[in-house]
């Protein structure tokens, strides 16, 4: 029984270690192949291949949108809800990002930039709206306000 | 060079606040090798400089890097003065150092460099780019930095755009004070700290292991804990990225080891260490918590099934274990009550814990349960890790059930219940996230299987390995 026991035992830790290092060159040529491809490349330039279309559209809002702003951001898309705003969140910063409400956080039609809540507004100092909703809705694009009203319009398609 | 002269600064200032903590708490007790000095100093320095750099904001304190420089100096002179007083000691050990070693130690070894090589490449050559390190941690980092308080504005408006803005703030802290030292972000170099977390936790667990066994025993099962795919792999929580898993996981394993070292050998030193480390676990992560509580109860169980003579006594001194990390951070409980939380943000309430919200969750139970065994069974997240502890446990299934081994074993069982239910009880309809998300979930439970079989392995005489 024992010697079962041992056979049984050492027979895991071979299969392990094969697999391991299966694994680890694996993995060792993945690193490989990243450093070929992203050698010579800026921290920007990295995460755009890598973060892709999310990052070119904060790229986009970020040249339009000056760093002291505060931004609302509206949206529907909820199969991406609780992900796509919060990349934009961490791409725009310093840029203030804010929801409409937080109980729900993305309404299904684009409301009127000028049925906002105005002390909503002005309470955070909200000088920009990003409109990011499908295309049937023709919306996309960020617009700067003035008092709460909308004075300026930037599409982003 | 201005930037990485002080970023080196900070990491050196990390380790020897560590060091002197270790020293002035605990004297020479954790200093018997480098590798366990190294993994300890790590640690304590890490969480130390956390809920310090948190308490100096919470008294009004700005956060940057010239006030950390000054928080420093108090360390400096204490760290000489115990420097030169051990000097003598801790150099005749690094001379009697065998390099004479068989042809498996090297191969462990190569495996453990080739693993770090890989997640060090990673962390520092590849931007931020996984989901957590960004939404949660990073934008919290960012605006830490930004702001230089912990009172900004951003965390207080629940309609600001935030995820878990009421989770604790050590991992977006010490990601702070890298910003600082690089006067810039640098979605590259603040990951510095996460590979050194990875590397603190191979080397405790190594140490930890040489309380008991021999060093080839320990190597061979902390080069099985090194090349574990969830951990090279570029997925969420590995040690790459700047997820607060391989912290929690760092604090979580010190914790657990050191009180399993309590019950057997009962050593106060062990028990501060096991609160210190899971006060720091608490600071880390919401998570922290739960495992404190579970941690806990799996002590009172042990004792009470198996230790039922001492129970008393150790239930007197294990009430350090849940008084000091309440009083410890008594600031950060009361900070975090001032949020106003958005209602995503209430993911585990215990108002959740009723009838008939568990019963219109039940048909997730079987999905749950498949969703860990495919997992489990999954080479490409743990290789055969799962298979390997289930097959030790059976082998020596009487050796299993005895005091103290069994408080590992009951640990990990009350570890997974609770990640059962959460899942279970989770109110939200994107719960489903959690069944492709158990690798990361399990993480903090890693060390724990591995050490149950390491111990196993050594009870019940599998192998002797010897270098």
């Amino acid at each position: 029984m024992k010697v079962i026991k041992y056979i049984l035992m050492i027979m895991c830790l071979v299969i392990f270690f094969i697999l391991a290092v299966y694994s680890i060159l694996l993995e060792a040529k993945i690193s490989y192949k990243i450093f070929r491809k992203y050698y010579g490349l800026s921290n920007n330039q990295k995460t755009g291949c890598i973060v892709g279309e999310l990052y070119r559209y904060a790229i986009k809002c970020n040249n339009i949108i000056p760093e002291d702003s505060s931004i609302l951001f509206l949206s529907n898309f909820s199969s991406n809800q609780y992900s796509f705003d919060l990349f934009l969140n961490y791409y725009l910063y310093p840029r203030k990002l804010f929801w409409l409400n937080n109980i729900d956080p993305y309404p299904e039609v684009p409301p009127k930039i000028e049925d906002l809540d105005h002390t909503f507004l002005s309470k955070r100092n909200i000088d920009w709206v990003i409109l990011r909703y499908p295309r049937e809705y023709g919306v996309n694009k960020v617009v700067k306000l003035s008092n709460g009203k909308p004075i300026q319009s930037f599409r982003l398609d | 060079m201005n930037s990485l002269l002080k970023c080196f600064y900070l990491i050196s200032i990390i380790f020897i606040a560590g060091d002197v903590i270790t020293t002035i708490l605990f004297k020479d007790k954790f200093k018997s090798s480098l590798p366990l000095r190294f993994s300890i100093a790590y640690g304590l320095g890490t969480g130390t400089w956390g809920l310090l750099i948190f308490s100096f904001s919470y008294l009004g304190g700005s956060i940057n890097f010239r006030n950390l420089f000054i928080l420093s100096l108090a360390f400096m002179p204490l760290f000489i003065f115990y420097s030169i007083k051990n000097f003598k000691t801790s150099t005749l050990k690094l001379l009697r150092y065998n390099f004479s070693k068989g042809i498996l130690y090297y191969f462990f070894l190569l495996l453990i460099i080739i693993s770090l090589s890989i997640i060090t490449f990673r962390a520092l050559y590849l931007p931020m780019h996984l989901t957590d390190d960004r939404t949660q941690w990073g934008i919290k980092a960012k605006i830490l930095y930004h702001e230089g308080t912990i009172y900004a504005h951003d965390f207080f408006d629940p309609t600001r755009v935030m995820y878990h803005a009421s989770y604790p703030f050590l991992v977006p802290l010490i990601e702070s004070l890298f910003y600082g030292a690089l006067g810039k972000i640098d979605d590259c170099l603040v990951k510095i700290p996460f590979p050194l977390f990875f590397i603190a936790l191979l080397l405790f667990f190594y140490a930890s292991q040489r309380r008991f066994s021999t060093n080839g025993h320990a190597l061979m099962f902390t080069a099985m804990l090194a090349v574990l795919p969830i951990f090279i792999r570029d997925t969420n929580g590995n040690p790459s990225s700047g997820f607060a898993d391989v912290p929690l996981t760092l604090y979580y394993t010190i914790s657990f080891t050191s009180l399993f070292f309590w019950m057997r050998e009962r050593k106060i030193e062990d028990l501060l260490m096991a609160t210190m480390c899971i006060t720091f676990s608490i600071f880390t992560k919401k998570e922290g918590i739960i495992l404190w509580v579970i941690v806990t109860l799996a002590i009172l169980f042990t004792l009470f099934l198996f230790d039922w003579k001492e129970m008393r006594n150790k239930v007197l001194f294990g009430g350090i274990f849940v008084v000091l990390p309440l009083i410890l951070l008594i600031p950060w409980f009361h900070f975090s009550s001032t949020f106003t939380l958005g209602p995503w943000e209430r993911d585990f309430d215990p108002s959740y814990l009723t009838y008939n919200h568990i019963h219109s969750h039940l048909y997730r139970i079987p999905l749950i349960v498949k969703s860990f065994l495919r997992m489990s069974l999954d080479f490409k997240s743990f290789n055969i890790i799962w298979i390997i502890f289930f097959v030790t446990i059976a082998l020596s299934f009487k050796d299993t059930f005895y005091f103290p081994q069994a408080f590992l074993l009951i640990l990990l069982i009350f570890n997974l219940c609770a990640l059962f239910v959460a899942i279970l009880i989770y109110p939200w309809p994107w719960w489903s996230n959690f069944l492709y998300d158990m690798p990361r979930l399990l993480m903090v439970n890693i060390p724990l299987v591995m050490y149950t079989i390491s111990y196993q392995f050594h009870k019940s005489k599998f192998l002797k390995l010897s270098f």
